[in-house]
């Protein structure tokens, strides 16, 4: 004959087997594990833009945009393997995927081996512009940086190289960061305004004004920059 | 006879530990797969409360019924819900309606071809409606027709409105606005009564894109392109205007609008008529009792989830106090919750009791009050037992209830 502890361990087996097949079932039942549509504007923008890796994979914005919305869904591990995938795909011009992993490891919390890549993705994306403005200019057709394809995202890595050392509060290098990519693009205004920030809390009142106001100009009632004005008059 | 209980109180103590360990596993498992059915369950990306506009609780938003393009919405004119929950949206450029379960799974397709002439066909549907059976009326503008079909997707019936844009049926009356008024018809087509001509005057409208029926029979409209909303008796006679009022003179406006562009519209649970302005980016409530004074605006632009990209449509559902909302140029329906729409003072319990949750937890339920009845019936047949020994105890039999070691020492 069992006893009463016996009795009621059996029954707790027997009530978490029930609670597994209910979960199970419930799993199966939604549908989640095929095939499903996207229930979401991020998931519908992963379904598209893998969709078009698939599609143009010698296109290197197609991978850059697809990493940064795998980064924006938080889902690191498989932007991971897209990395890697991408670097093996567009082989010589792999600049792109390097920004994009720089941003990766700084969104997982490691900026040092962000601005590691980073340096050498700048470096290395410089000295493939230069040569193709040396190129041209055998030709006699002038050229500059921002002008080449591949240009932008020497930009974005200015930009993402500024945004880490201002989270790291190196408000200096950050404005000479955002400095170099305004030298690229001198009509961004979130950059600008970015910058305007960055001066902000490295003490140059006068120079983030000029950043706001500049800002402004491009797109008059720009709110982040109506609020940095603000900041600095109070 | 020691050793005999030795062994089996040792027999015991390995069958507990056997137990003990079973249920160890067992509910690491359950904490292992709830883990995993909760981060695929989870879809990524989804807006926080904190990321929504105020008053707006999203609830779920649906693409389409596959993971490709063709699978999914594209510009949908207009969405509507069956008293069953069943969530219809016009997939107006792919020229189908699709119906979806409140759980946002697809449930099925209305998509017909054949000939320009065929009866059932659609060619620009831009609304729809569903009446209490759960049949799907919808405005074709493109062949000048309202059609209906059931909520398996059959096609019932169809007659001729001139130019109709958007529908709404209660009881048994569907009220259709065209480009040039309001019609009303029973469910099999017959007219009841029409009123309106195009123009901008206060007893006209100009491409009204939204209508509703009160529970009292009063006949609401989105004049569009007028800038206003209007409530009608079912005689046609006007109510109320909220919105830009033109005189006989026309082009003398009276007062502001509180709209842009109205369209969609439709009526909650506590009768407020809810309407979408595409140029606004929200959702509107007001108050017929008050003129149709705006009580509330919801809704921000974006194309995150919870916010709308020139909606068009809106359809409640009373049961489960949501509306569904056809985000347009976002290519998807929206099902959101807003404050004050339910008369029911349970309905946040009533919304928990329709989730899936809840019909999946029924069987552990019941095995959990099986298990209770059977604990209690167990614990009652044995106390009878011990006070039926109780009085055999006096009479000689020598066994004692007062513990098992007595007990045992005494047989």
């Amino acid at each position: 004959m069992t006893d009463r502890i016996t009795r009621w361990l059996a029954y707790g087996i027997f009530v978490l087997l029930l609670a597994i097949l209910t979960l199970v079932f419930y799993v199966v039942w939604t549908g989640v594990l095929g095939p499903l549509p996207p229930r979401t504007y991020v998931e519908r923008d992963l379904q598209r833009l893998e969709t078009m890796v698939e599609e143009k994979p010698q296109v290197e914005q197609v991978w850059r945009d697809y990493l940064r919305a795998l980064i924006v869904a938080g889902q690191y591990s498989k932007a991971h393997r897209v990395v890697e995938e991408g670097r093996s795909v567009l082989a010589s011009a792999t600049a792109i995927v390097d920004v994009e992993e720089a941003r990766l490891l700084n969104s997982e919390g490691n900026p040092d081996e962000a601005m590691a890549i980073l340096d050498a993705a700048i470096e290395s994306q410089a000295n493939l512009l230069d040569e193709q403005i040396a190129e041209l200019a055998a030709r006699s057709i002038r050229a500059s940086r921002a002008s080449l394809p591949g240009g932008d995202t020497l930009v974005d890595a200015h930009i993402l190289r500024a945004q880490i050392l201002s989270t790291l509060g190196r408000w200096d290098e950050a404005t000479e960061a955002y400095t170099e990519a305004l030298d690229l693009d001198p009509v961004m205004a979130d950059v600008l305004v970015a910058r305007g920030y960055a001066y902000v809390e490295s003490g140059q009142a006068d120079k983030a004004r000029k950043d706001f106001e500049r800002a402004l100009e491009f797109i008059p009632g720009l709110e982040t920059a109506a609020a940095g004005l603000k900041e600095i008059e109070q | 006879m020691t050793t005999a209980i030795v062994d089996r109180e040792s027999g015991t103590g390995r069958t507990r530990m056997v137990l003990i360990a079973i249920l160890v596993l067992l509910f690491l498992l359950l904490m292992v797969l709830a883990i995993f059915a909760y981060r695929l369950l989870q879809p990524a990306g989804k807006p926080d409360a904190e990321s929504l506009p105020p008053g707006i609780e999203w609830v779920r938003s649906i693409y389409g019924y596959g993971p490709s393009e063709a699978e999914q919405f594209y510009r949908p004119e207009d969405a509507d819900i069956a008293p069953d929950g069943t969530i219809w949206g016009v997939d107006s450029a792919h020229t189908r309606i699709l119906g979806f379960n409140p759980d946002g799974s697809f449930k099925v397709m209305i998509s017909t071809g054949g000939r320009a002439d065929q009866p059932g066909r659609m060619q620009l549907v831009s609304g729809i409606a569903t009446d209490e059976d759960g049949n799907v009326f919808a405005c074709d503008f493109g062949r000048e027709k309202v059609i209906s079909f059931s909520e398996e997707g059959e096609f019932l019936l169809e007659w001729d409105v001139p130019l109709p844009i958007e529908c709404d049926v209660r009881g048994d009356t569907v009220a259709v606005c065209t480009a040039y008024g309001v019609a009303l018809f029973d469910r099999k087509g017959t007219p009841i009564t029409k009123f309106g001509t195009r123009g901008s005057r206060e007893e006209q409208f100009d491409g009204p894109h939204g209508i509703a029926l009160g529970e009292d029979g009063t006949v609401y409209v989105s004049d569009t392109e007028n800038n206003r909303v209007k409530a009608y008796t079912q005689d046609g006679d006007l109510l109320w205007i909220r919105g830009v009022k033109r005189s006989e003179a026309a082009g003398e406006t009276e007062d502001e609008s509180p709209f842009q562009i109205p369209a969609g519209m439709t009526v909650d649970d506590n009768g407020r008529v809810v309407l979408v302005d595409p140029f606004q980016f929200q959702i509107l409530v007001l108050d017929p009792n008050n003129a149709g004074e705006v009580v509330g605006e919801y809704g921000d632009f974006g194309t995150e989830d919870g916010r709308f990209v020139y909606p068009t449509g809106i359809g409640y559902d009373a049961s489960r106090d949501w509306f569904v909302v056809a985000d347009t140029t976002n290519d998807r329906l929206q099902v959101v919750r807003i404050p004050g729409s339910s008369s029911n003072p349970f309905s946040a319990i009533r919304r928990l009791l329709t989730g899936p949750w809840w019909i999946c937890s029924i069987p552990l339920i019941l095995l959990l009050i099986a298990f209770l009845v059977a604990a209690s019936s167990r614990r009652r047949r044995s106390g009878e037992e011990s006070a039926q020994l109780d009085a055999r105890s006096p009479q000689g039999l020598g066994v004692s209830t007062e513990g098992k070691g007595e007990s045992t020492q005494a047989v």
